[in-house]
């Protein structure tokens, strides 16, 4: 009897247990994962297949830590198994009894040194890095700062540029596409609609800043009139939303996850009930809503198409690269960089 | 009973607690995707280029600072307001976003073009979103013309905005392209 029900068992086990690891959302059972990131699906400005920069490689390691606790699960789950077949299979022989007895400790054993060292990992990292985090997750989401790919720098200026003013009445030539005439749009995305919304979240922009975003929102997102649907030069979706088209989920503490005041308001418009900071990355992965989290995702977009919303979170970027370089790095930007080097002296 | 039978019976029971718990998730999953979400469309009294009624007129600011009257492109059982941005609304289009409850309003259906309106500077806004653009501009003015009541001629008075962004068309996204005809349109391929 038991030779019969003892395989029947393992087959039980094995194909009951066969989805979890893609329910649980183990990395491994991801079709669209891979262990190289692509920095395109964290940073739109960076293109496809773009080398990694330093936040890139922590994802990579990040990745690597991830498919080896997977690969530590199935593998734990498996000698699991197979100790309890083995256990069941020879009732009356005492030597494989304990042999079994022995695999099934050390496999119980070994996956709570897996997990644990998960966990001291992340809490260590948590509290060096930002005793603000709390609760359990990707100890790397911490790690703020760093650029996700490295891009060639083609605006290198010549050993002597910084020395010669530019000739005034020349016409407008040369500089290909980028070089074209640049204004400030009006309504919706004036600089006076720029400045008040910006305020709102508590920025002040200069009018400089202003009607260089002002010129750009007319690139960006039609002067806030399309405000989703961006895509890739591949023509992939993604997550950039609002009349500055912000990226969701890329990490950060702040502007990308749009935790600022001003944003729960807007999301609370739309029916989000929650009250302190939204933390978009949370919800969105490679430009795409994380199983699970679509409600968030929802009041993240609702609140990213709010103008006060995105403004502040566009002025929250600015202050972090004041060279407007988040609306600049993807190839098809040559309007953008022409409105920067109208209003903001290039 | 040996201690191996209860050993095999608290195997079969975990076996068939792990059947039952991916049964739980699978089922929980499938309801979670049939949930409307961004796909889903919010039920509107009609959709491009028939679904709107009217009979009232409002009156809105002109481009040299005079008013004219149109038809109430807003109460047209068409329109949608914009919530989260409290003034404004759309005429043709989604939103951009769905409403945290999952329904996503959505104005009259075209995906060739967006067309919203901005109380506060009574303005409008028009973004073409397919190529070719002189055919998607056609459209949106005959969709303009046809909730607004007027001629393509009185479209070049209002005050409007009408461009594409960077990722329809990176040569013509920036400035205002101008309704075809008015003195300041540009040629669109």
């Amino acid at each position: 009897m038991y030779r019969l029900l003892a395989p029947l068992l393992l087959v039980l086990l094995l194909a009951s247990a066969l989805p979890l690891p893609a329910q649980a959302g183990m990395p491994l059972f991801d079709p669209d994962w891979h262990i190289v990131p692509d920095p395109h699906d964290f940073d739109d400005t960076c293109p496809v297949g773009a080398p990694l920069g330093f936040a890139g490689v922590l994802v990579l390691i990040q990745n690597l830590m991830n498919a080896a606790v997977s690969l530590g699960i199935l593998i734990s789950v498996l000698v699991i198994a197979f100790a309890g077949v083995l256990w069941i299979l020879t009732p009356t022989n005492p030597e494989n009894h304990s042999k079994a007895k022995k695999v099934l400790t050390n496999a119980v054993i070994g996956l709570l040194i897996i997990l644990s060292a998960w966990l001291v990992v992340d809490f260590l990292m948590k509290t060096l890095y930002d005793a603000d985090m709390s609760g359990f997750g990707p100890w790397n989401t911490i790690l703020v700062g760093g650029e996700y790919c490295i891009v060639k720098n083609d605006k290198v200026q010549g050993l002597f540029a910084r020395g010669i003013s530019p000739v005034t009445g020349g016409g407008g030539g040369g500089g290909g596409s980028a070089s074209g005439p640049a204004s400030v749009g009006t309504g919706r995305c004036s600089p006076s609609t720029i400045l008040s919304a910006a305020a709102d979240g508590g920025y002040t922009l200069t009018q400089a800043q202003a009607n260089t975003f002002s010129c750009i929102a007319k690139s960006e997102s039609s002067c806030g009139t399309r405000i989703s649907g961006a895509t890739t030069p591949s023509g992939r979706p993604t997550s950039a939303y609002g009349m500055f088209q912000i990226v969701l989920g890329t990490p950060d503490s702040a502007c990308h996850s749009l935790n600022l005041p001003v944003c729960t308001a807007a999301a609370q418009r739309a029916g989000w009930t929650g009250t302190g900071n939204l933390n978009c990355e949370n919800a969105f992965s490679g430009g795409r809503v994380k199983r699970g989290q679509e409600a968030l995702a929802r009041a993240c977009q609702a609140a990213a198409a709010n103008i006060s919303c995105n403004v502040s979170a566009a002025a929250c970027l600015l202050q972090r690269r004041p060279n407007f370089g988040d609306w600049t790095s993807d190839v098809r930007s040559s309007r953008q960089q022409a409105c920067i080097n109208t209003f903001a002296g290039g | 009973m040996n201690r191996t039978t209860i050993i095999a019976f608290v195997l079969l029971g975990l076996a068939v607690i792990i059947i039952l718990a991916t049964m739980f998730l699978v089922f929980r999953t499938t309801k979670e995707a049939a949930t409307p979400n961004e796909g889903t469309t919010f039920p509107t009294s009609g959709g491009f280029p028939s679904g709107f009624t009217t009979t009232s007129t409002v009156t809105i600011a002109s481009k040299d600072g005079s008013s004219i009257e149109v038809s109430d492109f807003i109460h047209n059982g068409e329109t949608i307001e914009d919530v989260v941005n409290p003034g404004s609304y759309v005429l043709a289009g989604d939103l951009g976003y769905c409403l945290v409850d999952g329904t996503c309003p959505v104005a009259a259906d075209t995906d060739r073009f967006s067309i919203s309106y901005d109380q506060k500077s009574q303005s409008f806004g028009v973004a073409l979103l397919k190529e070719p653009l002189s055919e998607a501009r056609l459209e949106a003015e005959a969709f303009l013309t046809s909730r607004l009541g007027i001629s393509k001629q009185q479209l070049c008075t209002l005050n409007y905005y009408i461009g594409t962004p960077y990722w329809v068309n990176e040569r013509f996204s920036e400035g205002n392209l101008g309704f075809s005809a008015c003195t300041e349109s540009v040629t669109l391929p």
